[in-house]
């Protein structure tokens, strides 16, 4: 059932336990809802409370969604090798991955606009810890995707302010959007 | 009200405090802990109790003892959870305590997958406990849903006098979906009433209206006795046939006779449906998708969801099997409600499963191809 006839969006995020995978899930769809879509957030992990595997799906609408689960991904972020290996073949051909150039190598062959990035690197060069690589993703997905409008991705970190503050994720939120403009030489659509 | 991205199990705490939840006593379990955590969080704001206690039976008893002191009370676990609660279920059942037990479902047996869903405790929650004895179970399928059905457990419990479970699968419980709630005006919400007799001539298990005579608080003067003995209308155990096999009508009476006020279900595409889907929780949104797919391929499908798994609908499944040319049932176990079905359906029309027990979500394509087969006459005859 392709998911461009129903109108939906439906994107993965994949990493390890740990790196903040179902955190930025959450802010993308409370981002949704505060554009007025409709968006669900369904997040899995293993036993482990730390290092096994973590995903969370993401599924964006203009209705209302029945399905949970995507069938075939628009977009995938992979912050681990693991989440690009399990993940990479349920994108559709031509669709988004965006993958972390340090933690991830993806073999070529792959029918998908491949974009790689420093996003750990980045987190730690301007927040000073790996912790907030999982924004600084969000901010990459979000330029390259336009699948929210970057206010309100900015107005639901501002709102949820992980860690107790908004200002270092908004600093990794806009360190995501800096690398894609650097990268492509345009910035996101505003 | 305005609509926000919330989780199903914080849901469930929404609809627990709204409907009047004073007291929880639980022991945290994996996919159930977000509520435990959110009751810890909302009920001393409210003036209420929070209380975790040593493990899932104790939980129970606590909980049970809560209620028969005037407070609205509520648990929450999973399946091995739900499995030691069990016995206190029978006696609060028997006792006719009310209280709302929410079971979010993980792949089982035993402790199975902790963070997978499944629909394996249907069976469990209808007949888990020993012996004859009535029992509510509703299944909620979204995340609003939740919030309705905790309110309607309370609601239930509260007017039957009896444990609701409230039985969802761990999507439902994890999932954050944009959720716009209902009013707590449309809902209503029910208070307990409170004898109004001389104290001597008070009957705790007497037939009050619906069956149900009026809970006297603890404390409040009006002197019984609460055992899990076969009892008298007083309370006090007996061994007198008559007045036990009295009490065993009453109990399944009050539940047959509010069966209109308790029974509830959603169809979708039915009229001309000949082929329908019986699914509940999560699965019926996969069904729901399936129904959509098939008839833009001209296959007449439709859905029959039942939001209270028991009492079951049997009558409503036993019109559409005269109506339809065969019934799917949808449902993440290895076959449960399916024979429920087979049941209901009285040979009017052949009933299929579409199963799945592998820690996974049943999908729409898996449901469709299943429908496909089923129109085409290919599926065994045995499922």
């Amino acid at each position: 059932m392709s998911t461009a006839a129903t109108g939906r969006y439906e994107l993965r995020l994949a990493g390890k336990g740990g790196q903040g995978i179902v955190l930025a899930g959450l802010l993308l769809a409370e981002a949704a809802i505060l554009a007025g879509k409709h968006a669900t957030h369904a997040q899995t992990y293993g036993p482990e409370s730390r290092g096994g595997a973590s995903k969370a799906d993401v599924i964006i609408s203009d209705g209302p969604i029945d399905y949970l689960w995507p069938s075939e991904l628009d977009a995938l972020v992979a912050l681990s090798q693991e989440g690009w290996d399990r993940n990479s073949r349920q994108v559709r051909h031509g669709g988004l991955v965006v993958v972390d150039s340090e933690n991830v190598a993806c073999p070529g062959g792959v029918d998908v606009e491949q974009c790689a990035f420093p996003i750990t690197a980045i987190a730690k060069q301007r927040l000073g810890t790996a912790v907030g690589a999982n924004v600084v993703a969000l901010g990459v997905l979000v330029a390259l995707s336009h699948v929210v409008p970057v206010e309100a991705a900015e107005q639901a970190i501002a709102a949820r302010r992980p860690g107790g503050s908004a200002e270092p994720s908004l600093r990794a939120f806009r360190a995501g959007l800096d690398l894609v403009e650097t990268a492509v030489g345009k910035g996101p659509r505003r | 009200m305005t609509a926000t991205l919330l989780q199903g199990n914080q849901a469930c705490v929404r609809g627990a405090i709204d409907a009047g939840c004073r007291f929880f006593a639980g022991y945290p379990i994996t996919p159930s802990s977000e509520i435990m955590e959110g009751m810890a969080t909302m009920l001393p704001r409210v003036g209420g109790v929070f209380i975790q206690m040593e493990d899932e039976m104790a939980s129970l008893a606590a909980v049970m003892g809560a209620s028969l002191a005037g407070r609205k009370g509520m648990t929450a676990t999973s399946g091995p959870g739900f499995s030691l609660m069990q016995e206190h279920i029978g006696y609060g059942a028997f006792a006719e305590i009310p209280c709302v037990i929410v079971d979010v479902m993980r792949g089982g047996p035993s402790t199975g997958l902790p963070t997978s869903p499944s629909q394996g405790d249907v069976m469990q929650a209808r007949w888990g406990t020993h012996g004859d004895h009535p029992i509510i179970v509703l299944a909620p399928a979204s995340v609003a849903e939740v919030y309705e059905l905790t309110v309607r457990a309370f609601n239930l419990s509260e007017r039957y006098r009896t444990p609701v479970i409230l039985l969802y699968d761990e999507v439902i419980g994890h999932v954050r979906e944009r959720a716009e709630l209902p009013s707590l005006e449309s809902l209503g919400v029910v208070e307990r009433p409170q004898p109004n007799c001389p104290t001597e001539a008070y009957r705790p298990y007497g037939d009050g209206a619906q069956r149900v005579a009026p809970l006297a608080d603890f404390g409040s003067g009006y002197r019984y006795h609460v055992t899990g003995l076969a009892h008298d209308e007083r309370g006090y155990p007996t061994q007198d046939p008559r007045v036990i096999a009295r009490l065993h009508e009453r109990l399944h009476a009050k539940l047959q006779d509010g069966r209109a006020e308790i029974v509830s279900y959603e169809g979708e595409e039915l009229d001309d449906a000949e082929v329908v889907i019986v699914a509940y929780g999560v699965s019926a949104r996969a069904a729901r998708r399936a129904v959509s797919e098939a008839r833009r391929q001209g296959l007449r499908a439709g859905l029959f969801r039942p939001r209270t798994l028991w009492p079951f609908p049997d009558a409503e499944v036993n019109v559409l099997a005269r109506s339809a040319r065969a019934l799917v049932v949808a449902e993440m176990n290895m076959g449960q409600i399916v024979y429920e079905v087979e049941r209901c359906a009285r040979g009017q029309a052949p009933v299929f499963g579409c199963l799945r027990a592998d820690g996974q979500p049943l999908t729409p394509d898996e449901i469709l191809a299943r429908l496909v087969e089923v129109r085409a006459g290919e599926a065994e005859v045995s499922r």
